[in-house]
């Protein structure tokens, strides 16, 4: 018997759409389990990352979002049989319903920033030939200069934060490496969402220039799916 | 017939980033009698497949870097 792959978990009744592919262009279908819908396809072992199965998952779960708001399921969960799917999803029930009543009518946002001249990334002074003395030189600076990039983008996250005037139910942020600064992911309720993007645009403009910007989404609230 | 080849704008880039980013790393994980394929392995293997393919698909300069750099996201904040 062919083991299953799980896409997202919703309120039971919602089916797929029919004809709706999933990994290697097999039929997704819901499966009824407790008082949840999990959209599943058949998949004989849990599939690799790569890039084509993770745009597949993406869309499967993306076209739920248009008419409910699904728990994305993490790419690469998979279960050897119907039962250990079960098992796992009602051991899970009551996290699951709190999660799904968390972002019941929401769909999630990503704002991506980063500093719009390519300045070169601040590095530590390298150390010299003066050993010890030199290394602790060279830590010292490091540290400053961890402390000055925080800094940086923590300033941004509240600037962000001043524009969007807490809107947003929940904010997820993560700090990039240079020269990107942060990606802050926001859960925004169906009826605020346009608000939601001219509050963006008004801290585009209000950057001058000097921030880069991309606004994605709507995306299923993979961000706010933890159990 | 093989996928058109060419220049990915930023914002496709971007757009490919933060959907790995959350595909691969984020939503419900369900543990025990599953498994997680991406669990065991480590994001730099996961950035290496996602290269390759990428490599092929996106067929440009700037998608493995920019993929592998994704999924390297540092410490996050709720």
């Amino acid at each position: 018997m062919s083991g299953l792959y799980p896409y997202c978990v919703l309120p039971l009744g919602h089916a797929p759409a029919p004809g709706l592919e999933g990994l290697g262009g097999r039929p997704v279908y819901g499966q009824a389990i407790g008082s949840f819908t999990v959209w599943v396809s058949d998949e004989d072992e849990a599939p690799l990352p790569e890039l084509d199965r993770v745009v597949r998952h993406n869309e499967v779960v993306r076209s739920a979002i248009d008419s409910t708001t699904p728990l994305p399921v993490r790419f690469g969960s998979w279960a050897p049989d119907l039962g250990a799917l079960t098992d796992r999803i009602l051991r899970n029930r009551t996290e699951i319903d709190a999660a799904l009543a968390a972002v019941a009518d929401h769909r999630e946002f990503g704002v991506r920033v980063s500093n719009a001249s390519s300045m070169p990334e601040l590095r530590p002074a390298a150390a010299s030939q003066e050993g010890g003395r030199g290394y602790l030189r060279s830590l010292s600076s490091a540290h400053a200069t961890r402390t000055l990039r925080r800094e940086e983008q923590n300033e941004v996250v509240e600037r962000l934060r001043s524009f969007l005037r807490d809107l947003p139910a929940a904010e997820r942020v993560g700090y990039l490496d240079a020269p990107e600064l942060v990606s802050v992911a926001h859960l925004v309720h169906r009826d605020d969402e346009a608000r939601y993007r001219a509050f963006v645009a008004d801290f585009v403009v209000a950057a001058q220039g000097k921030l880069r910007v991309h606004l994605t989404g709507p995306w299923p609230p993979y961000s706010f799916a933890s159990t | 017939m093989p996928d058109s080849v060419g220049p990915v704008s930023e914002s496709e880039r971007v757009a490919l980033v933060e959907l790995i980013n959350r595909v691969v790393d984020r939503g419900v994980t369900l543990s025990g009698d599953i498994t997680i394929s991406v669990a065991d392995i480590d994001l730099l293997h996961v950035g290496l497949r996602l290269l390759l393919c990428s490599a092929d698909r996106v067929g440009q300069r700037h998608s493995g870097v920019e993929l592998a750099h994704a999924l390297s996201d540092t410490d996050e904040a709720s």
